[in-house]
C-alpha cells in the first residue's frame, strides 16, 4: 500500500541522517516528525534549503561537471540528460531514507535550459506512484520565464511549483496525476535548471 | 502556349487528376473575372498551369504534404480582414503545450468581413480549388476558424493536430516576421540520421496562405517569438467529406 511508503512516528528511531549533507534544521527530530506527519496527511511537501550551504557548493559543482547529452522525444520532452555519479545517488538516497520506507530504485538527472520543456502527452502513463525531485538552479526565476514544475490531477487542476534552488519536492502522485515542466522561454536564455528525479 | 480550348483538355496538358475534372464539372471558369474565386484569390494561382505545379509541389513536399502560397489573396481583401480581426477580442491561452492569444471561433462573430471570409473558405468553389491542389475531398460549411496572436515569448510546442475528421490545417498570416524574430511554423520529420527534427519551416509573411495535410505524421510547432513583433494569423482546419 502506497500510504505506508512514508515513515511515521513509530519509526522515529529509523533515521539515516548524514550530517554533512543536510541543512541543520532538518537534523532536528521535531522537524523530522512534522515533515513525516505532513507527508502522511497531505501526501506531498516541498523542503527548501535542503542541503547544507557548504555541501551545496560541492554538490552543484558535481552536477555542473557531468556530461549532458541532448534528450528529445517529439511531443514528449526536450532536455539534456546525464548519468548521476556516486556522490549524487548516495546523497539523494540517504536524504530520502529519512522519509521513505522503500529504497529509491531510479535516479535520473536532467538539465533544462532555454527551449526545453516536458509535455503532458496522452500516451504517458500516470499510475499512482511516489516521487522526489531535487531542484538546483543558481539563477533567480520569474514566473513568466517558464521552467515551473506543474502537477495536474485527473480533474485537470494544476499545482504550480516555482523553481527554487536547493529544494526538494516529495509527492505521492495519485492515479491520473501528471507532471510537466513549463517551456523555458527566451526570458531565461542564460538560466539553467537541474532536476534530480528519484522514483 | 496552351490554347483556350485546350485548357480543359486533360490529355493535351498531361494532367489526369480527378480534381480538375471536378472543377470542370462544377463549371468553374478560371478565366472568368466575375468568378467567386477571382474576387478573392490572386490570379496567378488560378491558372491551370499554376494548379498543376502546385499539385505536384504539395504531393512532393517534405516532410509531409504542404503548400506555402505567398500574396495569395487580393490586397483589398487582406486589408479588410486584418482590420476586422483586430477588432475581435483575443484571450490568453496557456497550457503545457502553448502560450498565445486566441479569439473565439470566428463563425460566431458579427463582423461582416470575417463572416464573408468564412463563407468564402467554406464555399464549394474554394473547397473544389483546394481539392484540385491537395487531392482531398473536403466537407463544405464545416471549417474551423480562429484568430491567433503570438507576442514575445509565446509559442506552440510540437503536436500533430490529429483529431477525427481533420483533413487540412490552414493558416493565413497577417503580419511580417523575419527569421530572427522567431514565430516560424516548423514542420518535423526524420532527418538523414533518422531522428525527428525540423525539416521545413514557413516564415510568417502577410498574405501568405499555407496549409498542410493532417495525419499521424504532421508534427509541427510554432517557434517562440523572440522579438517584440506580433505574429497575427487566422487559422483552422478543413474536414474530410
Amino acid at each position: 500500500m502506497l500510504e505506508h511508503n512514508f515513515l511515521d512516528n513509530s519509526d522515529i528511531n529509523k533515521y539515516y541522517f548524514n550530517r554533512s549533507y543536510l541543512n541543520k534544521s532538518y537534523l532536528n527530530k521535531d522537524n523530522l516528525l512534522k515533515i513525516r506527519y505532513q507527508l502522511k496527511i497531505n501526501k506531498s511537501i516541498i523542503l527548501f534549503s535542503i542541503l547544507d550551504d557548504h555541501f551545496l557548493k560541492l554538490f552543484q559543482r558535481e552536477i555542473d561537471q557531468l556530461e549532458y547529452n541532448p534528450d528529445f522525444k517529439l511531443s514528449f520532452y526536450s532536455c539534456k540528460k546525464a548519468r548521476p555519479n556516486q556522490l549524487i545517488t548516495t546523497t539523494c538516497k540517504s536524504i530520502l531514507k529519512n522519509y521513505f520506507k522503500k529504497e529509491i530504485k531510479t535516479i535520473n538527472l536532467y538539465r533544462f535550459g532555454w527551449k526545453d520543456y516536458t509535455i503532458l502527452n496522452d500516451k504517458l502513463k500516470s499510475p499512482k506512484c511516489l516521487e522526489a525531485i531535487f531542484i538546483f538552479s543558481k539563477e533567480k526565476w520569474n514566473e513568466d520565464d517558464g521552467g515551473n514544475i506543474v502537477y495536474v490531477d485527473a480533474k485537470g487542476r494544476e499545482t504550480v511549483v516555482p523553481i527554487t534552488n536547493n529544494s526538494l519536492i516529495i509527492k505521492q502522485k495519485e492515479n491520473g496525476e501528471k507532471r510537466y515542466l513549463k517551456y523555458i522561454n527566451s526570458g531565461a536564455k542564460h538560466k539553467t535548471i537541474f532536476l534530480i528525479e528519484c522514483l | 502556349m496552351i490554347k483556350q480550348e485546350d485548357k480543359f483538355n486533360l490529355n493535351n496538358i498531361g494532367l489526369n487528376t480527378l480534381s480538375l475534372n471536378t472543377m470542370i464539372k462544377s463549371k468553374i471558369s478560371l478565366n472568368n473575372k466575375d468568378n467567386y474565386l477571382s474576387d478573392w484569390i490572386n490570379q496567378k494561382y488560378l491558372s491551370l498551369n499554376s494548379i498543376k505545379k502546385l499539385q505536384l509541389k504539395f504531393k512532393l513536399a517534405q516532410p509531409y504534404s504542404f503548400l506555402e502560397l505567398r500574396n495569395f489573396f487580393n490586397k483589398d481583401k487582406i486589408k479588410f480582414i486584418e482590420q476586422a480581426i483586430l477588432t475581435i477580442n483575443f484571450e490568453k491561452k496557456e497550457t503545457d503545450l502553448f502560450s498565445f492569444y486566441q479569439t473565439i471561433d470566428l463563425v460566431s462573430v458579427n463582423d461582416k468581413v470575417l463572416r464573408e471570409f468564412h463563407q468564402f473558405l467554406s464555399s464549394n468553389e474554394f473547397l473544389n480549388y483546394l481539392h484540385a491542389l491537395s487531392g482531398l475531398k473536403l466537407k463544405p460549411n464545416t471549417i474551423a476558424m480562429s484568430g491567433t496572436r503570438y507576442l514575445a515569448k509565446n509559442y506552440l510546442l510540437p503536436h500533430d493536430d490529429q483529431l477525427e475528421g481533420r483533413a487540412l490545417a490552414y493558416f493565413l498570416y497577417l503580419s511580417y516576421l523575419n527569421n530572427k524574430d522567431g514565430g516560424k511554423l516548423e514542420l518535423y520529420g526524420k532527418n538523414k540520421d533518422r531522428k525527428m527534427a525540423v525539416i521545413n519551416s514557413i516564415i510568417p509573411r502577410k498574405n501568405t496562405f499555407a496549409f498542410f495535410q493532417v495525419s499521424n505524421r504532421s508534427f509541427h510547432q510554432v517557434e517562440e517569438v523572440v522579438s517584440n513583433k506580433e505574429r497575427l494569423a487566422i487559422s483552422g482546419w478543413f474536414h474530410h467529406a
